[in-house]
């Protein structure tokens, strides 16, 4: 049988693993330990006495988008041994299962952090070229972007595996046994069977904050003035496409200003000048209000012929991110959406003649779902004030980008930029927990800046630092102090 | 707020259930999870799982768990007889393999007249969306996942069907020889759905696994399950070239039909000998590909997709356990590195491939087999070469059985064919629970012949119809006398 990453783990590492449980039930001021026995249930039952470990490491990760595999990743590098747990077959998340491509520009200079350099590198050794972020002077389509979802995911599969990072692939988080403060295992659904994984550390990457609202964490969801959360969008890909005629159409022929590059590598969206074209198809009867209510496509240069579609956005009033069942709604209703813009895209656009819909996302578009209540709750006031912070793990500029009802932007300054706290990345109530990514402690508006790929990904290498540097100084990931950590450890270091 | 279907909780009702997620807090040995959140949405009715209330998610006559070619099946057969049916499904899409697992197409039964009636609309309703299926001289199926996935929900919507998609069953409530609910991940949490009775169409015969039937896996000689194969998709074909080079210039004949519906095959295993086994034994020779990779190699064009292939292969080799969690993530990557290596391979070397890239990469790996029920009738090898009958016959199948790398028997003779037993469906051990598709009770041999999708397709259908009869009838699922449904009721009439 090939399991040779199961390491048998010897009775001594038990001893102090059980030892580091205690200090940490010590360290937490709530969640008092009440032994009291459990009546055993079913064979695959939860009861936790009965689920048999399937790992044990030091560190766990649940969630394999970009802030997981970045925090997975870079803990390893760090010397700790990782288990990334992802209910999909691939890496990457959003990144990869929803199709959300390509990652955005952070709008500024210097914030590329170490990780980020790295996967620059990897691309180029792929003989693709590459910048994934920190372009201050933004322009719709054009930058070097030449990656596919489908490359991205085998780059993360080898760092993984350089790194000798655990993957467990179609494993879903199900729930934590907390005690003391702290999670002692998550536990997971695989094929088999429930089962529990077993660290020191855990990395809550899921996007929804799974994790932590098992753990009981306290979360918020949505905005505080609507009540409602992001849209969200069901993404897809359309082959067979004349690049050349779509851009001649758009840009030559309805005189859209919006894309200032030329294919390869080419975008076009509802603007100004194009939302006569998507009114007409409305009024003809061949698209709802809903189906255009934002488009956006962008060539995708290592697929010729293909687009990524940022589209169709299903209703915030009907469908929200925080409901299983709206959820499910949204795919059908999402899938229906597809249909109709692929038709009135072949229909309108010369170059989509012979386009067809070359796959779906298998994963839906989640902007903002949960988000965790932290140790600091970033505002959107620090986004406004360009707010720097000691413990600053990375920086970005890119606006409050909220998809709602309607969307608006505001930037910031040129040349200014903020900044997000490693305190937004833990908890009070969790002494071995660390939260990177989308679900980070953030209000609503400032989620929605800090939301794009190349933070999330630094936030995620951030978690990976700091596991080490707490694992080794035994200090309580939700008592680490950034800024302490020596600026050659560091993957960011404040502008302050 | 426009939110059909939930159910705004009280303040009071909120607290109760934040006071229980404490209580199971405190519990060693309990989890916790995220259910206040789902509670949100729900009916009020809860059940207790682990020492704590979880929301009702759902209460209906039948609950299915999966959605692949059998559960949409039985699903929406069973709502058509005007039962409530809850279908849940892990991804975000119906299918199974053969949407989420880039499975294409449907092999032929080599059974005359082995349409069933849902199998039948299947084809019609592709048609029907300018897919023809039928190429002219096979009777395989050829279609087109994305509308596929798209028909599967509107079948589901016409007929009632409420899909749970991205929810996982983790677990089952079974006492009495009898399910009353099972436990599912959604994204708000776990919860649970009630059901009279659950049809396990899981392919891993999990509900079944989870609620005490028995079971077995793998080939009882080797201990191997059948290999597990990363299906993929590539884009950018000059097909034309592609078949003049096969076709006309190495006259390979293999495939009997002409462009748009071409296929290309290649497999070492088999007494067959391919024309392109020499291509990719040259790249073994030059070190460009391995020979696990040379081994097996497989595309058909995919119809409304140009240019397109869906590539069967990699095949992973059988050290890779489809029924061992560990083994099979590692099997995900180990398959996206072959994935690569062949489509370099076949890119830089197979004459129409020049410009071509991988466009889609399959979301659930492709487990052929993995554990299979012990139900009222064990179906083993005889069967196959006795052209069995039985009274209680769901449908009929003769593709030969393909248990790759172990055993490849000889075609029926024409006209031939065996049929399935709907007493294959049940077990003695849990009364209300009918199992439909590849993990239905047979012996690894059999399954290597029954597995293909029509006839998982037509089992889903008949044991959608068998639920429904025996909630009217108050038949306990595994009491059912198949023969005794009135014949028009029966999707298949056995031949006798
Ligand atoms: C439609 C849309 C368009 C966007 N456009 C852009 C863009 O153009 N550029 C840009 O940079 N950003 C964009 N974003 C934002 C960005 O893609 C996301 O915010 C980012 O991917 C979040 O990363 P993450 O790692 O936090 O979470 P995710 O990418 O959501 O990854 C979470 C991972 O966790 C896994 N997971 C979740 N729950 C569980 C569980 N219970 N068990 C196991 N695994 C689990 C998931 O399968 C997934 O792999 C867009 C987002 C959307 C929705
Ligand atoms: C590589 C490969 C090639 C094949 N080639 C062909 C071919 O050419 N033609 C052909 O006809 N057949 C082929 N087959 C066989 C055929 O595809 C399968 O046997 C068939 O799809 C089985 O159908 P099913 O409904 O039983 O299961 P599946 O198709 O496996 O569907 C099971 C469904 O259940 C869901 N699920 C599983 N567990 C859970 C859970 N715990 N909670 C919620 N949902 C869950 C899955 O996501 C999936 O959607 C091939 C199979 C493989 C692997």
């Amino acid at each position: 049988m090939l399991k040779n990453f199961l390491i048998p783990i010897s009775r001594r590492d038990l001893l102090k693993l059980a030892g580091l449980t205690v200090a940490g039930s010590v360290l937490s001021s709530n969640n008092s330990v009440n032994a009291e026995t459990v009546a055993p249930t079913q064979n695959f039952s939860i009861n936790a006495e009965n689920i048999p470990v399937l790992l044990r490491a030091d560190v766990c990760v649940c969630g394999g988008g970009p802030a997981g595999t970045a925090a997975a990743v870079s803990a390893a590098r760090n010397g700790l041994k990782v288990v990334l747990i992802e209910q999909g077959i691939v890496l990457g998340g959003l990144q990869t299962q929803g199709l959300v491509y390509p990652a955005m520009p952070t709008r500024i200079t210097n914030s590329d952090t170490p990780y980020i350099t790295d996967l620059n590198k990897r691309f180029a050794m792929h003989g693709v070229q590459v910048n994934w972020t920190d372009e201050p002077e933004y322009k719709n389509g054009g930058r070097a972007r030449e990656y596919t979802p489908e490359l991205l995911a085998f780059i993360y599969d080898e760092l993984c595996a350089d790194y000798k990072v655990d993957v467990l692939y179609e494993t879903t988080l199900v729930g934590a046994n907390v005690q003391g403060g702290k999670i002692s295992e998550a536990i997971v659904h695989t094929v088999e069977g429930l089962r529990k994984v077993e660290a020191k550390i855990f990395i809550d990457a899921t996007g929804d904050a799974a994790l932590s609202r098992a753990a009981g964490v306290p979360s918020a969801r949505g905005s505080d003035v609507t009540d409602r959360n992001q849209k969200m969008s069901f993404r897809f890909e359309m082959g067979g496409v004349e690049e050349m005629k779509v851009y001649k159409f758009f840009v030559k022929k309805l005189k859209d200003g919006w894309c200032e590059s030329k294919p390869p590598e080419f975008e076009f969206a509802k603007s100004t000048n194009t939302e006569k074209f998507y009114y007409e198809g409305i009024q003809r009867g061949e698209v709802t209000k809903d189906d255009v209510a934002y488009i956006q496509a962008f060539t995708i240069v290592g697929k010729p012929g293909t687009l990524s579609m940022n589209c169709p956005e299903m209703s915030p009033y009907i469908y929200s991110s925080t409901n299983a069942l709206d959820r499910s709604k949204a795919i059908q209703q999402g899938r229906i959406m597809i249909r109709r813009l692929a038709n009135f895209f072949r229909k309108n656009i010369p170059g989509f003649k012979n386009a067809y819909i070359s796959r779906e996302a298998s994963m839906l578009g989640v902007r903002e779902s949960w988000r965790i209540k932290g140790k600091y709750c970033m505002t959107k006031d620090d986004y406004f004030n360009a707010q720097k912070f000691p413990d600053a793990v990375c920086r970005s500029a890119y606006p409050i980008d909220i998809h709602d009802e309607s969307l608006k932007l505001t930037l910031l300054g040129k040349g200014e930029f903020y900044e997000v706290p490693f305190r937004s990345l833990i908890t009070n109530e969790i002494s071995n927990l660390m939260v990177a990514g989308r679900c980070i402690s953030a209000d609503f508006p400032a989620q929605a800046a800090i939301r794009i790929q190349p933070t999330c990904m630094s936030m995620g290498e951030a978690t990976g630092i700091a596991a080490a540097y707490g694992l080794k100084k035994n200090i309580a990931v939700n008592e680490i102090n950034w800024a302490a950590i020596s600026e050659s450890q560091r993957s960011y270091v404040s502008a302050k | 707020m426009l939110k059909g279907f939930s159910i705004p909780i009280s303040r009071r009702d909120l607290l109760k259930l934040a006071g229980v997620t404490a209580a199971g807090a405190v519990l060693s040995g309990s989890i916790n999870t995220n259910d206040v959140e789902a509670a949100e949405k729900i009916s009020g009715d809860s059940i207790k799982y682990a020492n704590k209330k979880i929301p009702v998610l759902y209460s209906a006559d039948v609950c299915v768990c999966g959605g692949g070619p059998a559960g949409t099946a039985a699903a929406v057969n069973a709502a058509r007889k005007d039962v409530s049916v809850v279908l849940i499904e892990r991804g975000v899409a119906l299918g199974g393999l053969g949407v989420l697992g880039c499975v294409y197409p449907f092999m032929d039964t080599h059974a005359p007249n082995s349409d069933t009636p849902y199998v039948a609309e299947l084809k019609q309703r592709l048609r029907k969306k300018g897919i023809e299926p039928f190429d002219g001289v096979t009777q395989q199926t050829w279609h087109n996942p994305e509308t596929l996935a798209l028909i599967h929900d509107e079948m589901c919507e016409s007929s009632g069907v409420n899909i749970l998609y991205q929810t996982v069953v983790v677990d089952s409530i079974t006492s009495g020889g009898k399910i009353s609910a099972v436990i599912v991940q959604t994204i708000a949490g776990l919860a649970a759905v009630k059901a009279k009775t659950f049809i396990d169409a899981t392919g891993d015969a999990y509900l079944a696994r989870c609620s005490g039937v028995d079971y077995e896996r793998g080939y009882e000689k080797t201990g191997n399950n059948q290999p597990l194969s990363f299906r993929f998709e590539m884009g950018g074909i000059d097909t034309e070239k592609l078949y003049n080079y096969v076709a006309i210039e190495l006259q390979e004949d293999w495939c009997k039909s002409k462009l748009p519906y071409f296929e290309i095959a290649e497999a070492m295993h088999r007494k067959q000998r391919y024309k392109l086994e020499e291509l990719m034994a040259r790249g073994v020779e030059t070190g460009e590909i391995t020979q696990d990779e040379a081994e097996y190699m497989q595309g058909y064009t995919i119809i409304g997709k140009n240019g397109v292939m869906s590539m069967n292969c990699p095949e992973i080799p059988v050290k890779f356990s489809a029924t061992d969690p560990i083994s099979y993530s590692k099997a995900v990557t180990f398959g996206r590195k072959m994935m690569r290596n062949i489509a370099r391979y076949l890119i830089k070397h197979l004459p129409g491939f020049e410009n071509a890239f991988i466009s889609r990469e399959a979301v659930m790996l492709g487990a052929r087999e993995s554990w299979r029920i012990k139900g009222k009738y064990y179906m083993v090898e005889d069967d196959y070469h006795n052209q069995s009958r039985f009274v209680d016959a769901v449908c009929r199948t003769a593709w030969f059985i393909d248990a790759h790398g172990e055993k490849v028997s000889e075609k029926l003779p024409k006209g031939g064919y065996y049929e399935i037993p709907y007493r294959a469906l049940i077990s003695d051990k849990v009364s209300n629970l009918i199992v439909a598709g590849r993990c239905i009770s047979a012996s690894f041999i059999l399954q290597a012949s029954m597995r293909i999708q029509p006839t998982c397709a037509s089992i889903g259908e008949a044991a959608g119809i068998a639920a429904a009869f025996g909630i009217k009838n108050h038949v306990a699922a595994n009491e059912i006398d198949w023969a005794k449904i009135p014949a028009h009721q029966r999707s298949y009439v056995t031949a006798g």
